[in-house]
């Protein structure tokens, strides 16, 4: 199929360096790990370039509080919004011109307009102004398995703990990336929270043997190679690795502009765009 | 005379030829599994360049939902074909013009909520993962459903079909449905090349969305299979490709020749962008790979 496990996309790029002495067995340049780890870098890399995996989550908003930590898996942020999707976006606004504005730090208690992250460490985002109250909170009761049990403040939604819940009506639902069973796994009311959308990690598997994250499409997974391939082609100094590597770099560079392209779709504006 | 169907070339025969251009026709350095792969790959990256192999789904629309996904909602049915990216999302079947694609920046630039009332009038791509879709204007009515209808089968032909309480057969049995005839627009796609009925999807087309997508290509697995619907004249190009792909792991010598090999079939894919496949328009710019 044209779906790839990180084993295939190993082999074949070891077949590309022409060092493939068998599956997941060691070549004779490079072992079978280090070119693994090679095509999760190259994955990775695809993802950072290209902006192409997006994750959405709201960050749990609490009293007196304004600077809060970004979701784990976050590489850039895109787009940060107060009240979910009914809400509007939130601004980004450097603090110097605040501080140009002689305003202090935390500023009169409300829901915040603008966001900084300048002067905060690459995990942080900062508010303002200061948040003047809790946002509306539902728990879990693990960070993996099934939902179970959904409480907002003191009101308790019980349901059957060996069903998996799949739907409440009227609330934002999202999916784990984690199995195919779209069992939903994670839940938080936008409402008074920050909603922010960014550009996430890629899920890579524990075991070779099995696909990588199921966002990354499927058209792309057979190019991956070529990505792979160009770091240890660029540590050898024969003229036929040098040409296959400026040739590969080439075809990956242009698989990237294609997913580029499709993470950045401007619709109607596109065509506007100056490149 | 000679159709085009007799120009048509089974995946067996594209791997020969592949070989042949490997100079390896036995297969002693290529196993046909490899080559097999190789030609799927090729005829995979010619759809993708040419938007040749396209489809069509239904989404179901709930009320004040806006992110769908639609890879999911393709992979589970088999009637559909493998998602690729989306072309075009049209709201009540083709009784109402197309939703315009635009980007959340742009939105955002008016302010407004991404509920923003009004019924659902643009769609981006910009803030979700490939394989789903966001639409912009907030649907307040969840979209038609025709449950009443169900088959008395997964597989094979229509052969019953109820609503409530009451039975409506049809005979012979051995005949396939056909047509509905009726007040309900109800989607009916086709399964195979005979045109025959399989499936009656219970969702009509009223009050939902229907977006038009890039598909992946069938993949071939049996050695008659054919390229799904690539046109025959561009069966030889896919051999080239696949040659390509094999002979880029060789030494120098087939290097060149790899290069060779994408060159032809870069052209080739070329000309069939330039011909009817893929419109070079200023709506062409709008599509998102």
């Amino acid at each position: 199929m044209y779906k790839r496990t990180i084993t295939q996309i190993t082999d074949d790029t070891l077949r590309l360096c022409r060092d493939f002495r068998g599956t997941q067995r060691n070549g004779k340049t490079w072992t079978w790990q280090e070119v693994k780890n090679q095509v999760v870098r190259a994955i990775r890399d695809m993802v950072v370039y290209t902006g192409l995996l997006k994750g959405i989550r709201s960050i749990l908003v609490q009293e007196g509080v304004y600077i809060y930590d970004l979701p784990p898996d976050c590489i850039r942020l895109l787009r940060a919004a107060v009240n979910g999707l009914e809400g509007h976006v939130i601004m980004p606004k450097d603090r110097a011109a605040y501080d140009y504005e002689a305003s202090v730090l935390p500023g009169t208690p409300g829901a915040p307009l603008t966001f900084f992250r300048h002067i905060l460490p690459p995990d942080k985002i900062g508010f303002v102004p200061i948040t003047g109250e809790d946002g509306s909170e539902f728990s879990r009761d693990n960070i993996y398995g099934l939902l179970r049990n959904i409480t907002d403040q003191t009101n308790v939604l019980p349901y059957d703990a060996d069903q998996a819940l799949r739907d409440i009506e009227n609330l934002e639902m999202r999916m784990t990336q984690a199995g195919d069973g779209q069992i939903i796994r994670d839940l938080l009311n936008p409402f008074g929270n920050i909603q922010v959308t960014y550009i996430r990690m890629p899920l890579i598997p524990d075991s070779p043997d099995e696909y990588m994250d199921s966002d990354i499409p499927i058209y792309v997974h057979k190019d991956i190679k070529y990505g792979a391939c160009l770091p240890l082609l660029r540590s050898q100094l024969d003229q036929l690795s040098t040409q296959k590597r400026q040739y590969f770099e080439m075809k990956w560079f242009s698989v990237l502009s294609g997913l580029q392209r499709y993470a950045e779709h401007k619709g109607e504006l596109d065509h506007a765009r100056p490149v | 005379m000679r159709y085009e169907i007799d120009f048509k070339l089974t995946l067996q025969q594209l791997s020969s030829d592949a070989l042949l251009l490997c100079r390896d026709p036995l297969g002693e350095q290529f196993t046909f599994d490899r080559v097999y792969q190789a030609v799927n790959d090729a005829a995979l990256d010619m759809c993708i360049k040419t938007h040749m192999i396209k489809d069509t789904l239904n989404m179901e629309l709930k009320t004040d939902q806006i992110f769908y996904d639609l890879q999911s909602l393709a992979e589970s049915s088999e009637y559909l074909k493998s998602y690729g990216f989306p072309i075009r999302l049209t709201f009540n079947g083709v009784s109402t013009p197309a939703l315009w694609p635009t980007a959340l920046a742009e939105i955002d630039l008016f302010s407004n909520s991404q509920l923003a009332p009004g019924g659902v009038r643009a769609w981006h791509l910009d803030s979700v993962s490939p394989g789903r879709i966001a639409i912009y204007g907030k649907p307040t009515t969840e979209g038609f459903e025709n449950t009443a209808f169900v088959l008395d089968s997964d597989v094979g032909l229509i052969r019953q079909i109820s609503q409530d309480d009451e039975r409506l057969s049809f005979t012979p049995e051995d005949t396939a449905l056909r047509d509905i005839a009726g007040p309900v627009n109800l989607v009916v796609p086709r399964d195979a090349d005979g045109n025959i009925i399989r499936v009656l999807v219970g969702v009509s087309e009223d009050n939902n969305l229907q977006c038009t997508y890039i598909a992946l290509p069938d993949y071939m697995t049996t050695p008659t299979a054919t390229p799904d619907t690539i046109p025959a004249k561009f069966h030889e190009a896919l051999t080239y490709r696949a040659a390509a792909r094999l002979l880029e792991e060789g030494n120098s010598q087939d290097f060149q020749k790899a290069i060779e090999f994408n060159y032809i079939f870069e052209q080739q894919t070329r000309n069939a962008i330039a011909e009817i496949y893929r419109e070079d328009t200023q709506y062409d710019s709008c599509i998102p790979a």
